[in-house]
Order: C-alpha cells, then structure tokens, then sequence
C-alpha cells in the first residue's frame, strides 16, 4: 500500500471538493490563530488540525448526522485546541493532582 | 502556592471570540447527538406474529419495546412471499417501554387478509425527546398462509 503510485491520488479524492474547501479554511483558521512566531511551528499546529479534520470528520458527521463539511470545519478548526488542552492538563497534572486531593479532603502532612 | 500555568496559558491564549464562536457552532452540531447517546438515541424494537383467534379470524401479535419515549410515524402494510407490497396503511403515535397489542389484521394492514401466502410488516420513522429523528428499515411477521375464514 505504501508503494501504490496513486495513493495521493486516493487520499484527495476521498473528500469531495467542499469537505476540502472546509478542510483548507479551518486550517487556516488555526495557521492565522497560532501565537508562534515561527511559521513552521504554525503550520504543524495547523496540519495536526487539518489531518484531525481528515481522519475523523466523516465518522463525525455520520454519528451527528450532519453534513460533512460541517463536521470537518469544526474539527479542523478545533481539533488542535483539543489537543492543546489535553497536553496542557498533561502538563499540569502534578498541580491538578493536588488540588484534587485537597479538595477530597486529604492532604500532605505538613 | 503552586497554579495550573499550562492549562491558564492555554485557556488565555483560545478564550478568543473567534475560538468561542466556533466552540458554540460545534456545541450546537454535536451536543443534540451527545444528549441522544446519553439518553438514548431513538430506538424501538418490534415483533409482529400472526395469529388466530378462538373463532378463525386472523389477528396481528404487536410487541413493542422502547428505552425512552419515542413519538412519529409507523407505516403498517402487507408483503407476498416474493416482497411485493399488498397493501399498507400508517398512523402516528407515541410509545414508552413494552408493549403488546392485538390487532384486527385488516386495521393492521389497511384492506382484508390476503389471498396468499403474506408477511405483516412495520416501518418506523422516530423522534427521541431531544428531536432526534431516525427511519428504521421495516420489521416483518413470518410468513403466514391465508386462513380459510376471512378477516371482518
């Protein structure tokens, strides 16, 4: 599969043009909203969104039933805020521990 | 003391009108569909069995079962043996949990019982509480040959 010639091909015609033109604005979206100065960190926050919005969009659409294009502006507009809140709750897990601890009533013996 | 300075960055730098724009388009796509998964997307289960009464008459066996109040549309209707449509009526209603009924097999199917070898069948198309809206593929009754004594 990974020598087949029209795997590109395949990939792109695998949306119809819409679901690209939502895939593209979403994108966007995230390239224009990234706080990185560097264009290159911008455009794989971009890119994460993107292939986000590739991969999961039909399945989206199917369960909410809505339309494609839809499901995939969301997503790719959104898909790396997700994931931005995910890897910083990652990074603040000591933290967030914690303060659940302390708020369930135990706590370090100080 | 310690703070959540990833999480406050994160929220700092996406708490943008654009961001909670979006963020309400995607509550407004996807959370009726999380409600339904909740509770319970529509869903109804049926059986249909045709049987005789004590004196011969033809009668229709209608089991329901739902998890939630469901409420639209049921198309009730006759096939032959070879899937052709005999004749069919429909009602709309609304149904919650199990249900058996008896049915006069022509208020079932809308004309008198057939004259050959039939199954009842009944399609749904449903709305759940939240205003979810799904069309279920026909449910049919084995197939049954016509009783010598005709439906009233």
């Amino acid at each position: 599969m990974t020598d087949d010639p029209n795997l590109w091909r395949a990939i792109a015609g695998a949306r119809s043009p819409e679901v690209w033109i939502a895939l593209f604005a979403g994108t966007l979206y995230v390239y224009r909203k990234s706080p990185h100065p560097s264009r290159l960190t911008r455009g794989a926050e971009a890119g994460i969104s993107g292939m986000i919005g590739y991969s999961v969009g039909p399945d989206a659409a199917a369960w909410a039933g809505v339309n494609e294009a839809f499901a995939v502006i969301t997503l790719s507009s959104l898909g790396y805020l997700l994931l931005d809140v995910a890897t910083s709750i990652v990074a603040d897990r000591a933290v967030l521990r914690d303060i659940l601890i302390r708020r369930l009533g135990g706590g370090k013996n100080e | 003391m310690s703070e959540c300075k990833h999480l406050r960055a994160t929220f700092r730098r996406h708490l943008t009108p654009g961001s909670l724009t979006l963020m309400l388009f995607a509550a407004i796509i996807f959370v009726p569909r999380l409600i339904d998964t909740i509770k319970g997307e529509p869903w109804i289960a049926n059986e249909l069995i045709v049987a005789r009464n004590s004196d011969g008459i033809p009668l229709v066996e209608d089991r329901i079962t739902t998890h939630a109040t469901v409420f639209g549309q049921r198309a009730t209707f006759a096939v032959s043996e070879q899937g052709t449509v005999i004749c069919g009526t429909g009602h709309t209603n609304a149904w919650r949990g199990e249900s058996k009924q008896f049915w006069r097999l022509s208020a079932f199917i809308g004309c008198p019982q057939p004259s050959e070898p039939y199954r009842v069948c009944s399609a749904f198309s449903l709305t759940s509480g939240s205003g979810r809206h799904r069309t279920f593929d026909p449910i049919c009754s084995p197939l049954t040959l016509p009783a010598p004594q005709r439906d009233q």
